[in-house]
C-alpha cells in the first residue's frame, strides 16, 4: 500500500465514511506496519478531540460534568446567586478542567440550573408508565423438540425463518439450500442433514425428511427414534444409519452400524444390518452396496465448521475496524485478545485510555461465537463486568453480542448503574424476554413511578433462544426522546420518554447491579423486594460497544450480518 | 479515582492545546474546520460550497488533523 493509499484511508476512518473493504485494507496495513496504526489512531483521536472541543467552545460540557458531581454532593440552593462562584471553585479546587474560566461557568449556568436542578414540579406517573417495578409476564412458546447443534455453510430457503445456531427448535420445518446442519433431539438422538433438503421435526423422537441427504446418530437411550420419508418409515434399532431422498433418485437407506427396521407403505417391516443397504423401488426394497462416505458425519462437519468459523472470525475482525475508528465510538470491549489470566477487557476504540478499560469480576472466560473467539461467561450471582463511562449523552447507542441462557430474575442486567442521577439508565431483559430501557427522571433519593420515564420495550429473547448467539442493540435520542430496540438487526419496539434528558452511565455494569445502597441516590435499590434486587444476567458476552450516536436502522443492521456466528 | 482525575485532566490538556491551535489556523483551515465540527457539514456539503470533490475536501482534513496533532504534542510536551 502506497503512503497517499494509507492516507486516503485513514482519511475516511476519521471521516467516518470507511467501506468494509477500506477497513479489511486498512486492518492488514495496520497489523503489518505499527506507524500505520500509530497514525491511525492519531488521527481518529484528533477528530474526536475536535468534535469535543470545536462543538463546545465555551467549555459547556465541562461545565455540566463539574455541576453534576456537585449535585451529586447534594449542594443545596440549587438557583441562588452565591451558587455560580461555589461551581467555579469547587471546578479550581478540583483541579477538573483547568480551562474552566469564570466566563464559562456564568455562560453556561443557566443552561446547567435547567438541566440540573429541574425546579419543575414532578409529574403525577400515569397508568402506562409503570415504575421500575412492574414487569411482563413470561410469554408461552412451543416446545422445543431439538436444539440446532450447528449449521455449517447453510443457505435458509426463507432468511426471515433461519434460526440461529443453538436454537432450541420446536415441531415444525427446516428448509435450506446448501450447507449442512446438525439437529439434537431431546431424545439424544443426532441428525446430520445436507442441503438442499426439507426436514420436519414432529417430536422428540421423530421427524420427516422431505428430501435431503441425513444420517442418524442414535445412542441407547434414544432407541426406537423414527426418520420418515415419503414411502417409508425408518425405525432405528441401535447406533446409525443414512437417509437419502433426492429427487432424481429413489429412496435409499444405508445402515451403518447396528440395526434398522423399514416399513414401506405396502411392505412388512423390513430389517436392514450393518454394513448393508436398500433401496425403495415402488414397494420393493433391493439391496445395493453401502456408502457410508456419501452421508454427512460428525467429524467432517466438525473439520468443515473450523474452517468457516475461523473465515467468519477473520471477517468479523476486519469488520469492526470502522467501529474502533469512529470518532463517536465511547466504548468497544471485543473479548478478543486478552489474555487467559487477565481480569482486564481492553476497550479497542482507537486512542482509548486504560482508564475506560473494563473489569471483569466473577465472569470467566469460556467460547465465543466462533472457533478461537472468546467471551465472558455470566453464571453466579455476584459475576458482573464493571466500567465506567463520563459525561452525559445526548445521544446513545449500546449493543451487545449475548448469549441468554435463561432469565431467572423479574429483571436481568445488560447494564445497570451504581448511582442515580437524573438521565442514569436502565438497560434489561425481563423476564418474560422483553428488552428494556428506563431513565431515571429524578435527583431526589427514593423510587416509584414518578421517578422514572419509560419503559420503553420490545420483544427480544424467546425461551426457544436460550442458549443461541443474539445481537441486541438499543438507541436512544435525547433530541426527541426516541427510544428504539433492536434484536438481530430488526427493530422490535420503538418509543419516546417524555424527558428528553441527556443520557448518564457512569460507573455502571454489565450483568449485575453495582448499586449497594450506600449513598443518599442509591439507598432505594436495597428496598427493592428480593426477586427486583437480584438482577445477574446468566449467559454470555462476546462483544459489546458504546456509542455516543444514534445508529440507524441499516447500520445496525449491517453490523448484526457482520458478526452472525 | 485519582486515575481517572489524570485522565480527565490530559484529556483537558490536550482540549486547552487544541483551542490554541484552532486560533493560530489562517482563514480557509479557520472556516472549513467551523463548517464541519461547529455547523456538522457533511463531506459533500462542503464539497458543493467550494465545487471540489469530496475526497479532495477529505484529504484537506486528513492534512489539517495531522497538523493540529504536531501542533498539540508541541503544546503539551513544552508547556
Amino acid at each position: 500500500m502506497t503512503p497517499d493509499e494509507l492516507a486516503t484511508l485513514i482519511a475516511r476512518a476519521a471521516d467516518g465514511t470507511l467501506t468494509p473493504d477500506d477497513a479489511a485494507h486498512l486492518a492488514v496495513a495496520c497489523s503489518e506496519d505499527a506507524a500505520a496504526l500509530d497514525a491511525l489512531v492519531a488521527h481518529v483521536s484528533t477528530e474526536r478531540l475536535l468534535h469535543a472541543t470545536v462543538r463546545d467552545p465555551l467549555g459547556r460540557a465541562a461545565a455540566q460534568e463539574v455541576a453534576l458531581r456537585l449535585e451529586q454532593e447534594r449542594i443545596a440552593a440549587a438557583t441562588a446567586p452565591e451558587f455560580v462562584p461555589a461551581v467555579v471553585e469547587r471546578a479550581r479546587r478540583l483541579r477538573w478542567w483547568p480551562r474552566l474560566a469564570l466566563a464559562a461557568a456564568l455562560a453556561a449556568f443557566a443552561g446547567i440550573a435547567a438541566l440540573v436542578f429541574k425546579t419543575e414540579p414532578v409529574q403525577p406517573a400515569e397508568d402506562h408508565f409503570a415504575s421500575d417495578g412492574r414487569t411482563s409476564e413470561r410469554v408461552a412458546t412451543p416446545a422445543p423438540v431439538a436444539v440446532l447443534k450447528r449449521a455449517v455453510g447453510v443457505v435458509w430457503s426463507r432468511r426471515d425463518e433461519a434460526p440461529g445456531v443453538g436454537a432450541m427448535l420446536g415441531a415444525g420445518w427446516l428448509r435450506f439450500e446448501r450447507g449442512t446442519v446438525q439437529v439434537e433431539f431431546i431424545s439424544g438422538a443426532q441428525l446430520f442433514v445436507v442441503g438442499p433438503a426439507e426436514l420436519r421435526l414432529d417430536s422428540e423422537s421423530a421427524a420427516f425428511l422431505q428430501s435431503g441427504k441425513a444420517s442418524a446418530y442414535v445412542p441407547e437411550p434414544a432407541r426406537g427414534f423414527t426418520l420418515r420419508a415419503p414411502g417409508m418409515d425408518v425405525v432405528d434399532l441401535g447406533t446409525a444409519f443414512g437417509l437419502d431422498v433426492s429427487p432424481e433418485r429413489k429412496p435409499e437407506v444405508h445402515v451403518f452400524d447396528g440395526e434398522v427396521s423399514i416399513t414401506a407403505a405396502t411392505a412388512t417391516p423390513h430389517k436392514v444390518e450393518a454394513a448393508k443397504a436398500v433401496r425403495l423401488d415402488g414397494s420393493k426394497l433391493r439391496d445395493i452396496p453401502v456408502m457410508p462416505a456419501n452421508f454427512p458425519d460428525g467429524e467432517t462437519l466438525s473439520r468443515f465448521a473450523d474452517t468457516e468459523g475461523r473465515e467468519r472470525l477473520k471477517a468479523w475482525r476486519a469488520s469492526m475496524l470502522p467501529l474502533a475508528a469512529d470518532p463517536m465510538a465511547l466504548l468497544c470491549y471485543t473479548f478478543d485478545g486478552e489474555r487467559e489470566w487477565s481480569r482486564t477487557v481492553t476497550n479497542r476504540i482507537a486512542g482509548a485510555t486504560p482508564e475506560t478499560n473494563a473489569a471483569t469480576v466473577g465472569a470467566g472466560w469460556t467460547g465465543g461465537r466462533w472457533p478461537g473467539k472468546r467471551a465472558l461467561e455470566f453464571r453466579s450471582l455476584g459475576d458482573r463486568l464493571r466500567f465506567e463511562v463520563p459525561g452525559k449523552h445526548s445521544a446513545l447507542t449500546l449493543m451487545a453480542w449475548v448469549r441468554v441462557d435463561s432469565l431467572p430474575n423479574d429483571y436481568n442486567s445488560l447494564l445497570l448503574p451504581s448511582h442515580y442521577v437524573p438521565g442514569s439508565l436502565h438497560w434489561t431483559l425481563e423476564r418474560g424476554g422483553e428488552l428494556r430501557l428506563t431513565m431515571r427522571i429524578s435527583a431526589d433519593p427514593g423510587n416509584g413511578n414518578h421517578f422514572w420515564d419509560g419503559p420503553v420495550s420490545g420483544p427480544a429473547v424467546s425461551n426457544m433462544d436460550f442458549g443461541r448467539w443474539l445481537f441486541l442493540a438499543t438507541t436512544y435520542d435525547a433530541a426527541t426522546g426516541t427510544v428504539t430496540h433492536y434484536r438481530d438487526g430488526k427493530q422490535v419496539g420503538t418509543a419516546q420518554f417524555r424527558h428528553k434528558l441527556p443520557a448518564v452511565l457512569g460507573e455502571i455494569e454489565f450483568g449485575n447491579w453495582g448499586a449497594d445502597g450506600s449513598t443518599p441516590d442509591n439507598a432505594w435499590t436495597l428496598k427493592q423486594p428480593s426477586n427486583q434486587r437480584t438482577r445477574n444476567f446468566v449467559g454470555r458476552l462476546d462483544e459489546f460497544a458504546v456509542l455516543a450516536r444514534v445508529i440507524p436502522a441499516d447500520e445496525i443492521a449491517r453490523h448484526y450480518e457482520a458478526g452472525m456466528p | 479515582m485519582d486515575a481517572r482525575l489524570d485522565c480527565v485532566e490530559r484529556e483537558s490538556e490536550r482540549m486547552g492545546a487544541l483551542r490554541e491551535c484552532l486560533e493560530s489556523l489562517d482563514g480557509p483551515a479557520r472556516s472549513l474546520v467551523n463548517e464541519r465540527y461547529a455547523d456538522g457539514a457533511t463531506l459533500d456539503e462542503l464539497a458543493a460550497r467550494t465545487s471540489r470533490k469530496p475526497s479532495a475536501i477529505s484529504m484537506q482534513l486528513h492534512r489539517l488533523r495531522a497538523a493540529l496533532a504536531e501542533c498539540i504534542q508541541r503544546k503539551i510536551t513544552t508547556a
